[in-house]
């Protein structure tokens, strides 16, 4: 039967084709997977960005409680910028909404890219995001603002503002601008965003930067079951996958 | 290569099924995108009360499939058998009409899928499995007769259950078990219904085992919409 080992439940962005895709990709045998959308209505005017997911943030109860009914042990918040959007606090405050709603644990993508950098122990980080440069801007300062003494190097924005547009960023560019933007001082390579599609080249840009390469979905994976207490041996995911299930 | 290059398929899911999206990425060809919305169907064991819910399910639907329209899939499917002939032989061009004026989008819904699958296949004689009362299952049987011109349902066997999570928990041993001790010698498929069965595991053994095509919500679905796609199905579907 489906989801004998676990079950998650995804919120998603409206528009996002990334988040989803990612984690069934990646769920382990028995942890079944289910999805819940929020609107997040394309716009790619940057202004109109705010507003857009400001009013993604009033469709969360809705979203969490479509998915209590499959009965998840856990709900995920997908989406980075909803996530920390409104400074330090922003996911801890989805979390509280989405358990208060349906009584289920919750985590953000946010929560999990801040823990996921903690796990490795690390002091700098070159930062990629598709984002336009104000919430780009807004990614940089949560980051160094939650985790002490964190130092962002290089940091470069693709200035994106639609949606759609950043789940169409060949996985190929997306390689090409982590090469181009990796400091050599830096200790990994953190990559901002649910909507980007950085599985299948995740492997060898750890490879070729020599670093860990730190993503929004890669890192709400392991978060979630981590949380749930699964231990699936990953080959080639990444260096963050690669360590669920060992001793930490 | 980025999801979907090949086609996405949108499915708008009733919010208690745990079936259904797990298996269209069970069954999800190479470059094929598979993306959920949900439509509430409270969980309720009062057949009354579930019909109420069937219909509340439906008022969701424009507003699912908008959500859907966001990540521009190539067909959206209303994954609900129940929900597609609920209120008759013209629930599902309804339910297509209402996605494709909110969206532009292609639809189809279980039961089409149903009916354009018997038809391809020809079958005029077929045995028909549920999980649903005797009650609602002739609701399934007169939409099947009245839309696959000829069809004869030969025997029928109804499980009875309300609830939508008590479906997704039959196990698919006792599926196959039913569908043996069903099937009739002059029968020449069997039809299982609702998207909540997860029989997907066993569907090829009950095939092979009663040598006749087992035509399952799930595979009916992802046939059609994969024919509407333009996508080969070679060996892609039932896999095991």
């Amino acid at each position: 039967m489906y989801g004998w080992r676990g079950n998650i439940g995804l919120m998603v962005p409206s528009s996002d084709r990334t988040s989803e895709m990612d984690f069934r990709v990646l769920s382990p045998e028995g942890v079944a997977v289910y999805a819940s959308r929020m609107t997040l209505y394309e716009t790619d005017d940057p202004q109109e960005k705010f507003n857009a997911l400001r009013m993604m943030d009033a469709e969360i109860p809705q979203a969490a409680r479509r998915l209590a009914d499959v009965k998840p042990d856990l709900i995920a918040f997908c989406c980075t910028t909803g996530s920390f959007l409104k400074g330090p606090g922003t996911d801890e405050k989805i979390i509280k909404v989405i358990k208060d709603e349906t009584g289920i644990d919750a985590i953000t993508t946010t929560t999990a890219l801040v823990q996921a950098i903690r796990q490795f122990d690390i002091s700098s980080i070159d930062l990629l995001t598709p984002y336009n440069v104000e919430i780009g801007e807004i990614a940089e300062k949560y980051l160094t603002d939650v985790i002490d003494g964190l130092t962002v190097q290089n940091h470069h924005d693709l200035g994106i503002v639609s949606g759609l547009a950043k789940c169409k960023v060949p996985p190929s560019e997306i390689y090409e601008h982590a090469k181009r933007i990796a400091s050599a001082s830096s200790d990994a390579l953190v990559i901002s965003c649910t909507a980007l599609q950085c599985v299948s080249i995740i492997d060898a840009l750890e490879q070729d930067l020599g670093k860990p390469v730190i993503t929004s979905n890669l890192a709400t994976v392991w978060l979630a079951l981590k949380t749930m207490g699964i231990g699936e041996h990953y080959v080639g995911k990444g260096q963050l996958l690669g360590r669920i299930g060992q001793a930490e | 290569m980025n999801y979907g290059w090949r086609g996405s398929i949108g499915l708008i899911v009733a919010a208690s099924d745990q079936t259904v999206e797990m298996d269209f990425h069970a069954m999800r060809p190479e470059g094929v995108a598979v993306y959920v919305a949900r439509v509430p169907l409270p969980e309720t064991d009062n057949y009354e009360e579930k019909l109420r819910a069937y219909e509340h399910m439906g008022e969701a639907v424009p507003a699912a499939a908008l959500l859907l329209a966001d990540v521009k899939p190539d067909v959206i499917i209303f994954c609900c058998t129940a929900g597609s002939v609920l209120k008759g032989m013209d629930t599902d061009q309804e339910i297509i009409r209402t996605i494709e004026k909110e969206t532009g989008i292609t639809a189809i819904t279980a039961s089409t899928a149903f009916v354009e699958q018997l038809k391809f296949l020809g079958i005029s004689r077929t045995d028909l499995l549920t999980p649903f009362t005797p009650e609602f299952s002739l609701r399934v049987q007169a939409f099947l007769c009245n839309n696959v011109p000829g069809l004869e349902i030969l025997r029928c066997r109804d499980l009875g259950i309300v609830g939508a999570l008590p479906k997704c928990r039959v196990s698919p041993y006792t599926i196959y078990k039913e569908a043996k001790q069903l099937a009739s010698t002059e029968a020449e498929a069997l039809v299982i219904g609702c998207t909540s069965f997860q029989l997907l595991p066993v569907q090829r053994t009950i095939e092979r085992d009663l040598g006749r095509p087992v035509l399952s919500g799930n595979t009916a679905m992802m046939w059609l919409a994969l024919r509407k796609l333009g996508i080969g199905l070679r060996e892609e579907l039932n896999k095991e």
